[in-house]
């Protein structure tokens, strides 16, 4: 069997990657792993009648403009304004969205200047090394919109970036339950902390691209990727590992899978994490040493663990259904300290929650009058001190059942069912290294051309034909469709 | 501080001369006399023992072990049967020389590495997937390099190694004095010469076996500064001497292929992929750059140099390693990186790395000699290596 590209991973980024190739005429193989499409975005049954609503919950930084590209309204496509979040201390009152004068005037920075992020994060990141004249107008014209937005704005981007979330937020608010909660984007997915130095930058680009969510979730998305796929004839194919690829002077002529089935090509676009693609995919002793040890350096330590409870009754917090709830320690130093286990691979003694109640708009998640918990848990190590035993992971479950407790009493008498997904169970059950959602920490050494390397950060990698088109890849993780489509690009120009 | 090594508890006493240096992080001897001479005759005419403990190794062990080795060496070692010894390279992605050392092969999947340089991260960085573990053996095990005409004749008085039936280069396990040691036949002399690797623990008992075994013989303990005249008697290259690991310079200059330091004949280029291939493919396409060749020089120039300013020729007795410009004509066409007077050969001799197109055999240069602190050049031509090379090394 041959065809012009094969895309390792049905993920989001590789539905995306592989609709673009096709939307260029190309033939497309999808080859998953999994027994469904979706990757990280795809729903799961966890308990009888009860789905999760995959392993990422928030839609809002899938790009509009990904949408009208591919056409995805066509194919029932739908967004709508993210739903309110609910934010809760340890204990005591419970809020509902962020407002104050001062939160208002920081939205108003951030408005200014996401037109410039989004320039950033949605193209190809800058060529320093080796650049082209297109190369050297596109940063020209890349510093002219950050000179644009005025002498004072861009001193303050440029200075907002290398500061850590908790100190760029405390300029502006005193409240530290909002704080928490507004940061939570910023650092889940990372090895930072709220006084750690970049996690600004995260949190500015979090909220420079979040907008609306897709209607029905990443369970939505990727039916709509699917079908958008299937209508460009793209080969999706499920329950299909690939083991290696074949290259041949160092150039890619195919990918072999579990069972020895080989298929042919010049292209493979890999979404998997750059450790497991360059180290485990790719032949050994074909990749210099020197991005090889780059890549053993990448950092993706994973620091969140994905918690499903099953509910017969919907949550409310402060008397009201609760579709998206933030739930933390109640304070910078709470989260800190949060964080600080991790450091020692420990759990958080206070986990931080991010929360979703899918099930409120999407009831066909949870059987008649059930309800789905969808719970992103911080900070939980991959490498726990004495490993992930049962008790460990009760300790776990433990420890999020009772936070919620805090904010919701009672709650605990409506679980019907919980699945609890470690670091490790991410690692072994999507494949990432280090478990890592992100498939790769977002810090300021490893995003825009340094992600995964500088060597790399252009998609495509030292095996002709072979290109990295997921969250390893600029502009990094979460469901965004930016790697996919970008690294199909990339594919696109070298064939062309 | 350095280290005392598994045998310094015999060598510290021996060592009157109180020459040391450290080598590798551990207490080594230049000469255990003021002068190395009489090392260097027992290495030539009868036999010497020095310890190379320092040498680091490391045990590559696994189902894929010799393949894991091919894929970071130039040379494919997936060709070295059990019980061989062989002589390689490994180089970086750009071709350029890492390290040097031997591959024993041990077992079905054991081998053993030597190395000038601390080369477990090196490896270990090629690493992917496959059945191979990589122990730092460095410490655990000690080694002797037994050399000289006598060598064997000292070992059959000490061990029970089927020494008639050991080729050069391979290896083979013994008991000496009740104690099991591997043996190679193998040396940085050039001549014939075993070197013995001993569990650490056992170093004291060997090195006194090695030693009782030795009076009827002439064995003499050696220290590095002989050691460093039989090796480039036999031509043998020293990292950070004439040549330099090409993941710690910084000026392209200082990095050389296998091909530019003679060592073409251990690299095997067409194979399954490893470190360097393709720089070494295109290099090899377009030409190499530089050689590393012999240099003799002419022996009626010097004398009439020193004539010149009133005096015999006057040599250093020990080999040095500052480099020294050669010139063809009046073009510097490279560097001698290691000379010395060869009391063997009667010959002032060099190790030198030039332009290829003056690294022929026969070619007429001079070197930069210096007499009564004037820099002053001698006639020297290119020669074939190695200088010394006796047909006892090779012989059954």
């Amino acid at each position: 069997m041959s065809c012009d590209a094969v895309v390792v991973g049905g993920g989001h980024n590789g539905l995306v990657a592989a609709w673009r190739l096709a939307a260029s005429g190309r033939s497309v193989v999808v080859l998953e792993s999994r027994d469904r499409l979706g990757g990280l975005a795809a729903p799961e049954e966890f308990h009888p009648g009860y789905r999760s609503p995959g392993i990422l919950h928030d839609t809002a930084t899938w790009r509009g403009w990904l949408a009208r590209e591919m056409k995805l309204e066509e194919h029932g496509w739908r967004s709508r304004p993210a739903p309110q979040m609910t934010i809760a201390p340890d204990s005591g009152s419970v809020s509902f969205g962020f407002d104050g004068a001062a939160f208002e005037s920081r939205r108003a920075f951030v408005a200014v200047v996401a037109p410039v992020l989004r320039r950033l994060l949605d193209r190809e990141p800058p060529r320093l090394a080796g650049a082209s004249l297109g190369d050297l107008l596109a940063l020209a014209r890349d510093g002219w919109a950050l000179r644009r937005l005025g002498r004072s704005t861009m001193t303050e981007l440029l200075r907002v970036g290398p500061m850590s979330a908790a100190d760029w937020l405390r300029e502006s608010l005193d409240d530290e339950v909002s704080i928490e909660a507004l940061m939570a984007p910023a650092l889940i997915g990372t090895w930072l902390g709220p006084h750690s130095a970049g996690s600004a930058a995260n949190l500015l680009a979090y909220e420079a691209t979040a907008g609306e969510e897709t209607v029905g979730g990443p369970g939505a998305l990727v039916a709509v990727l699917v079908a958008a796929c299937r209508s460009r004839g793209v080969d999706l194919e499920t329950d299909n590992r690939v083991e290696a690829l074949i290259v041949e002077k160092g150039a890619v002529r195919g990918v072999r899978c579990a069972g020895g089935r080989e298929i042919a090509c010049r292209q493979v676009l890999t979404t998997c994490d750059p450790k497991s693609a360059l180290l485990g995919l790719v032949p050994p002793a074909i990749l210099p040493l020197k991005i090889r040890r780059q890549i053993v350096n990448w950092r993706c330590r994973g620091s969140v663990a994905k918690v499903h409870l099953a509910l017969d009754g919907p949550l409310s917090l402060g008397g009201r259904a609760c579709e998206a709830a933030r739930l933390g320690g109640g304070s910078i130093d709470a989260m800190e300290r949060a964080f600080d286990a991790l450091k020692y691979r420990r759990t958080s003694p206070v986990p931080f929650l991010d929360l979703r109640q899918p099930s409120l708009s999407e009831p066909a998640l949870a059987p008649a009058g059930g309800h789905v918990l969808s719970v992103l848990a911080a900070y939980v190590p991959h490498d726990l001190e004495g490993g992930w035993t049962e008790a460990a992971r009760a300790a776990l479950e433990e420890a999020v059942i009772a936070r919620i407790e805090r904010s919701a009493p009672g709650v605990r008498r409506q679980i019907v069912a919980t699945e609890v997904l470690t670091p490790v169970d991410l690692e072994q059950r999507f494949g990432l290294s280090g478990g890592h959602v992100h498939h790769g920490e977002h810090a300021l050494d490893q995003l825009l051309f340094m992600r995964p390397s500088h060597r790399l950060a252009h998609y495509a990698t030292p095996v002709l034909g072979l290109f990295l088109a997921g969250s390893g890849s600029h502009p990094g993780g979460g469901i965004t469709g930016v790697p996919g489509w970008l690294a199909a690009g990339a594919a696109l120009a070298q064939a062309g | 501080m350095p280290l005392p090594s598994p045998f310094h508890l015999r060598i510290e006493k021996l060592c009157t001369s109180f020459r040391w240096k450290d080598w590798a992080g551990y207490h080594a001897v230049s000469s255990f006399d003021h002068s190395h001479e009489r090392e260097y005759v027992a290495f030539r005419q009868a036999a010497g023992v020095i310890d190379v403990s320092p040498l680091y190794k490391y045990e590559v062990r696994g189902r894929d072990a010799g393949r894991f080795l091919s894929q970071v060496m130039a040379r494919d070692i997936t060709r070295l049967g059990v019980g061989r010894v062989t002589y390689c390279c490994w180089c970086d992605d750009e071709g350029k020389v890492v390290d040097d050392g031997t591959v024993t092969r041990w077992g079905e999947e054991h081998y053993r590495v030597t190395a000038a340089e601390p080369s477990l991260r090196w490896f270990e960085q090629g690493m992917q997937g496959q059945d191979v573990t990589i122990e730092d053996s460095s410490q655990r095990i000690a080694a002797l390099a037994l050399q000289g005409p006598r060598s064997r004749a000292v070992l059959a008085d000490c061990s029970d190694a089927p020494l008639d039936r050991l080729e050069f280069f391979r290896a083979t396990t013994a008991r000496l004095d009740g104690v099991e040691v591997g043996i190679t036949r193998t040396g940085y002399t050039g001549d014939l010469g075993y070197e013995i690797w001993i569990d650490a623990h056992d170093a004291l008992a060997v090195w006194d076996a090695v030693i009782d075994a030795g009076r009827a013989h002439g064995l003499e303990p050696a220290g590095l500064d002989a050691l460093d005249m039989t090796r480039i008697e036999a031509g043998f290259l020293m990292l950070d001497v004439d040549y330099y690991s090409a993941p710690r310079e910084v000026l392209e200059s200082r990095k050389s292929t296998p091909f530019e330091l003679g060592l073409g004949w251990t690299v095997h280029l067409e194979r399954d992929p490893f470190v360097g291939q393709a720089a070494l493919v295109a290099e090899q396409r377009r030409g190499v750059a530089w050689n590393l060749v012999g240099l003799e020089a002419d022996w009626q120039e010097l004398e009439a140099l020193y004539e010149r300013y009133g005096m015999p020729v006057s040599l250093p007795a020990a080999a040095s390693r500052d480099a020294l410009p050669i010139y063809r004509g009046s073009e510097q066409v490279g560097r001698a990186t290691s000379h010395m007077w060869s009391p063997l050969l009667k010959k002032q001799i060099a190790l030198a790395s030039l332009r290829a197109e003056a690294a022929v055999a026969g070619t007429d240069l001079a070197i930069e000699h210096t007499v009564e602190f004037e820099r002053c050049r001698v006639a020297v031509k290119v020669v074939k290596m190695p200088f010394f090379d006796p047909l006892r090394k090779r012989q059954p």
